[in-house]
This record gives C-alpha cells, structure tokens and sequence, in this order.
C-alpha cells in the first residue's frame, strides 16, 4: 500500500472509531468516493467500513455516484442525504426489491423492467415502504411505488456501474472477514484450555492460517479489481468473480469464527455473531456467489483468449500467436 | 502493490514470445513433447539459446552473465518457459535457487568459475539437500563431511533430488560440526556430480520427472568447494529459501494448467454447463488471485520488505489451487481424461492425466503445505512459537 492509501484507511478508521454521525463524518472528509479514485480508493473505504462492522449506506452511494449527477449527486457524496437504491437492479437475476436504508433516504433509486432507472422521492405521496425483518437486523426495506420519478435516468453504463458495485462489496465483505479473523486470532491466543492457549494447538492456528491465506488472496484480487477500474480497464469477469469469493470466504471465516469461539461465539453480544449474521446477507445483496460466477463462465465462455496462458488485458497486448 | 506490469516487462514477454514460437525453437519443443514414454525431455539446447540473450539468468548482474534486470523480469522468464513447454525445473534450479545462493554466498572466485557457465546455461547445478530422515526438518540432516588433506571428504545419502543425473554440479548440505543446536554446524558444498564416489540411481516417482538418489560415498572435494562460512549455512539456506519461496512459480503452472482445463471445456462446450461453469469461473478467479499475489510477494521483495508469512501464504494458496485444478480436469472428462499423452485418443495431449500426477509434488515441494501454514500461523498471526511444533523451511 502506497503511504496516501495507508492515510486513507486511517481516515475512515479515525472517523469509524470516534463513533458520531459517522456518514456525515465520512462525507465531509472526502471518504464516501473519493474524488482522487473511484477506483481503488473507494475499494479501500468499503474495506474499512466492513473490517469496523459499519452498517452504512456506503454502497448505496457509490451506485449513486455513479449514476447521478448534478446537485443530489453532490450531497449523496457529502453524506448530507441517502438515496436509496434498489439492489435488486444490480444483481444479475430479477430478485424481489431490496433498498436498505430506505427509511433515512430522501430518493429511491429504482430500475424497472422496460430496463430504465427511475429515480423517486421518498416522501412522496404514492410511495410506501415496509421493512423487513432479516437475519441482519440489515435496514432492508421493500417499497410500493405509485408516483411520478422526479427523473429518468439513461443506462448506457449500467453494466460498468454494476462491476464496481460488485467490487466494492466484495471489498467490504473482505473487510467484514478480515475483522472477525482478527477477532478470533486474539482470542485463541487468550483462550485457555487443557493448560495451553487453543491457538496452540495445530488444528486452530491451521485453519486460521488457511483462512489468512485464503483472504490475503482474496484482498489482493479486489485491489486488483479497483485499481483497473481507476485505470479505466475492463473488469467484465473479474467483478462477479471478485464479489463471489469474497462472499464464500466471508461466510466460510466468520462461520469458522464463531466455532473457534465456541458458545461464546453464539452470544447475541458476539461481535463473530454479529459478522456471522452480516456476512450472510451482504455476501447475497447482489446476487448469489453461484449466480455471479455463473455469470464470469458466461463472460470466459466468450472471451477468445481465455484459454490462453495469462489473461490480462496486459498480457494480450503483447500476445504473439 | 503495483498491479499493472511495467513496460519493460510488457516488452521483455514481447521478445520471449518472439523468440519462442521461431520455428527452430518450436522443432526443440515438439521433438521434447513428442519424447517416448521412460525417457526425459532435453531443454539444454533452448536453455543455451536463452543464455546467448542472457535471458537465462536475466537477473543476475551483467559480469556474470545476466542483464541486471529485476526479480519480476526473471519471474516473466520462467513463466514464459512453462507456458511454452519448455521443460524449466533445471532453468528453476540452476538460476533461481543455486544461482541466488551462489550470489548471496558465494567468494568472487566461485562466482567467476560457475556464473557464467551457469547463465550461458551450459553448466547445471542441482539442489543436493533432502535425506531419508530429513524432509521438512532440514536441519537434522545427517550427510558428514570430514576435513581430510586441505579438503573435506562428503559421505551420505540425498534423495528426492530433481535432475541430478542432467547437472554437472550438486550444491550440497552436509554437517561438519555436530552439537546440541543442529542448526549449527552445516556447510554448503558444490559437489562436482562426476566425481569419484558419487552414485546416481532412479528413485522413479509418478510425476514425470523422476528423483535422484544420490550416494556420496568418501568424496573428495578442496576447500573451494565450500560455499560461504563453515558450520554457518543453515542461516544462508534460510535466508535464500525465502527469497526464492515467492509462490510465483506454483502460480503460474496453476494458470497453464487451468487455461488447459479452460480450452478442453471451451471445445467441449461445458463452459456454460451450469455446475462445470461455476467451479471453472471460481478457480479462475483464485488462480488469478494467486498470481497477483505471489507477485506482491516479489514486489515486497524488490523493497527489500521480505515477508515471510505473506510468501508462504502465497506458496500454500497457489499450490493447493493445483489440487482442485487437477480434480476439476477428471470431472471434465472422466475416464478419457485419463488417457496418457502416449495414446492417440488424449485430450490435448493428455494433460489431465499428466497433471493428475504432477499435482501431489506442488503442495510438498518447496516447503510443504504443512510447514507454509505453521509459518503463515507463527510469523504473520504471531501465535507463539514455543508452543508449536518446531519446523523449518
């Protein structure tokens, strides 16, 4: 990491930590997107955010970064508002809708299936939101919507706007796994039992060493994801593939987490419950792990030079057969 | 981590690419894919094709035969090598890891009398350090060497060694001091392979590459045999295994073998199967994973940030990819993927059924999977050491 992404994650770990209006806070120091990198930076915030069991509208704003502009575009990036976005736009098989943060928001972000986004007021008269109840205590709203959109909104790059979400969760699930792997690495080293801390015994430190692995692999992937999106490079296939395994691994360390806390793991007050809980939802928010690399297979299955030694847009520029 | 490849590398692939589909060099790959089943492949005629562009050693400093050029750069010539069939362990061995200890420890004189033959790629070292009774656990290797008339005698047993019987050299490990710490007192030693009192036999393994066997009985080597201090090599041994423990090279063979399994589905048109698609989709994404971060590892490396644990990682992670990889090419093809390269009716020359084979050596070779997971617990999650078991590279 480059000494202005070390500053970066600091930032947002200084303003989790302090703990008040933590969304106005990122907001106002530039942290929601900011506007050096959509990119790689914006990966590293959504990492921070997870790693600190953040529940925020992080997401939420990125996609409406992306997709509007002007005034409303401004203050979703200051923190000042939340709009609202329908998640089940951005995954890739139709799913009931799903807005988080929907009762905090001043817009609704909506697709509908003429395969246009329609953005609405929350306030307005027409719409109405039900919340449900989910494993997450995740914010999940569903609405009915019976008004005008203040605004329709073009689609050209939704497909691009759709990776980036992709890598972006994929970082906070990375962040949200690696923040319970943590959790559990201290307490195994605390932990004793049969005159001995459990992280001594192999059949612990093995699999907490499996999963740091495992996880440094992952990580270095979404970084890889962000930084092309900041290089304006195709991220097709690595997005849903970035975001599936992020997801795996995420339900895999914080599942694996709670049983190395044992029956303290399963309290509610279990920050490793918490994450366990977290991970579940968040890991399927836009679209299931198998849905998506079903999705990369689609994308390998069309790609000419898939089966060609390395493949990266690098690698093909200097192909020679 | 810089995750875009620096123009000179995009370059340096360019010209490896150039030179290795010359139809010259494509006859040399053909005949070594197409060599009757019991024999072994010979690159030693590409490899001093490579050491006449100094690309054979292309990170060893110019007075020795190299370019000068970066880790990364020798890293995008192996990696091109094996992605060309070009047979690379002897390349792996003789440049990468004798080849870095030699620069670490070697006097000027025996850096002068074996550099350049080696990076001309016309003298081949092996590594000479794996005993019956010392695996993981190096540093109870029992092969002795005695001072005797201005030398040492060697006297011992080495196996598991990979290309012997084709170098000319074997850099040894042999104790010349014993003690209560059994890290103390190992010496290095290049052991001339001809030499009177070695014996090399067969030791033959699935994989296609057979090990060696090598006896040392009462061989006589000088004092310029050894290889930096006496009785200190086992720090020198340990400091250049992670050097070259980078996972690079198991991440690239995962990718060739997965860009295989890729091709064969691709004909077949299992890509878009459902359950076949997925699990292709997902380790294509570790591979890629695994690639990125073995070279964070070189690149950490190149600023001098060696890290210990993340190479580790980066050797378990890609080489149990392989594994999966391997099991995913059966599931493929069934019986058919076990159809040898030797009979006409294998998919793409029998590549499953030959990486069915190789794929146990990746998770045991250069530092077991084992002893990377006890190294990634103890250095990089800082469980303490004292209370595991006590393991070395």
């Amino acid at each position: 990491m480059t000494g202005a992404e070390r500053e970066l994650c600091a930032a947002v770990r200084e303003v989790v930590e302090n703990g008040e209006s933590t969304w106005s806070a990122l907001g106002k120091r530039d942290l929601i997107v900011p506007a050096a990198s959509p990119g790689l930076a914006t990966v590293l915030v959504a990492e921070q955010l997870g790693r600190y069991r953040y529940h925020g509208p992080h997401l939420e704003a990125t996609v409406a970064a992306d997709v509007l502009s002007g005034d409303l575009r401004a203050r979703v990036v200051a923190g000042e508002t939340v709009v609202s976005v329908d998640l089940a736009a951005l995954a890739p098989h139709a799913t009931p809708t799903f807005l988080r943060f929907a009762a905090d928001s001043s817009h609704l972000l909506m697709g509908d299936p003429e395969g246009e986004l329609l953005l609405y007021e929350t306030g307005a008269p027409g719409v109405t939101l039900r919340r449900y109840d989910d494993l997450g205590a995740s914010e999940l709203f569903t609405a009915h919507v019976d008004a005008v959109p203040v605004e329709r909104l073009r689609k050209e790059d939704w497909p691009e706007i759709r990776n980036a979400a992709q890598t972006r969760l994929a970082a906070y699930l990375i962040g949200l796994a690696g923040g319970a792997l943590d959790e559990t690495v201290e307490y195994t080293k605390r932990r004793r039992q049969f005159g001995r801390p459990i992280a001594s015994f192999q059949s612990v430190s093995f699999r907490l060493a499996a999963l740091a692995a495992r996880l440094e692999a992952a990580r270095m992937f979404v970084y890889h994801a962000g930084a092309r999106i900041d290089d304006g490079l195709a991220i097709d296939r690595i997005a849903p593939q970035s975001l599936a395994l992020a997801a795996r691994l995420a339900r895999e360390v914080t599942a694996d987490a709670i049983q190395l806390h044992g029956a303290v793991g399963m309290t509610q007050q279990a920050p490793v419950a918490l994450c366990y809980r977290m991970a579940a939802v968040a890991g399927c928010l836009l679209g299931s792990p198998t849905a998506l690399l079903r999705t990369a297979a689609d994308r390998l299955a069309s790609d000419p030079y898939a089966a060609r030694f390395a493949i990266t847009d690098h690698d093909k520029g200097v192909r020679t057969q | 981590v810089d995750f875009a490849p620096a123009p000179e590398q995009v370059e340096l692939r360019r010209e490896l690419r150039a030179f290795l589909v010359e139809p010259a060099v494509q006859e040399e790959i053909a005949r070594m894919r197409e060599c009757p089943r019991g024999t072994e492949p010979d690159p030693t005629a590409i490899y001093r094709r490579l050491g006449e562009r100094r690309w054979f050693a292309v990170n060893w400093p110019e007075e020795y035969g190299g370019q000068g050029r970066s880790l990364y750069d020798a890293a995008v010539v192996s990696e091109e090598l094996h992605w060309h069939d070009v047979p690379d362990t002897m390349h792996t061995v003789t440049a990468d890891i004798v080849g870095l200890f030699l620069l670490l420890a070697a006097d000027p004189d025996q850096k002068r009398r074996f550099l350049l033959p080696m990076a001309r790629g016309e003298l081949l070292v092996s590594v000479l350090y794996t005993e019956p009774e010392a695996g993981s656990d190096l540093s109870s290797l029992r092969t002795k060497a005695f001072r005797s008339g201005g030398g040492y005698l060697l006297y011992g047993t080495k196996v598991f060694s990979l290309r012997s019987h084709s170098s000319h050299y074997g850099l040894c490990a042999a104790r010349t001091t014993e003690g209560p710490n059994p890290q103390h007192g190992i010496t290095l030693f290049l052991v001339p392979l001809d030499a009177e009192g070695v014996t090399i036999r067969p030791l033959w393994s699935i994989a296609d590459e057979r090990f060696d066997e090598v006896v040392l009985d009462g061989v006589r080597v000088g004092e310029d045999a050894v290889v930096g201090p006496v009785d200190r090599g086992w720090q020198l041994m340990s400091g250049a295994l992670q050097l070259e423990r980078t996972g690079v090279e198991q991440s690239f063979k995962a990718r060739r073998w997965l860009d295989l399994v890729i091709r064969r589905a691709q004909e077949t048109g299992r890509l878009t199967d459902p359950t076949i698609g997925a699990a292709i989709a997902e380790l294509d994404a570790e591979v890629e994973a695994g690639r990125i971060l073995a070279w964070s590892v070189l690149s950490r490396i190149t600023h001098n940030q060696l890290d210990a644990a993340a190479a580790a990682m980066s050797k378990w992670y890609s080489s149990e990819l392989v594994r999966r990889i391997a099991a995913l090419a059966v599931e493929l093809d069934g019986v058919t993927a076990m159809l040898s390269r030797w009979d006409p009716d294998a998919p793409l020359h029998g590549f499953a059924e030959s990486l069915y084979r190789d794929a146990p050596g990746m998770t045991i070779s250069a530092g077991s999977s084992e002893v990377m997971l006890h190294i990634v617990a103890s250095a990089g999650l800082g469980i303490p050491e004292e209370v595991t078991s006590r393991t070395s590279g």
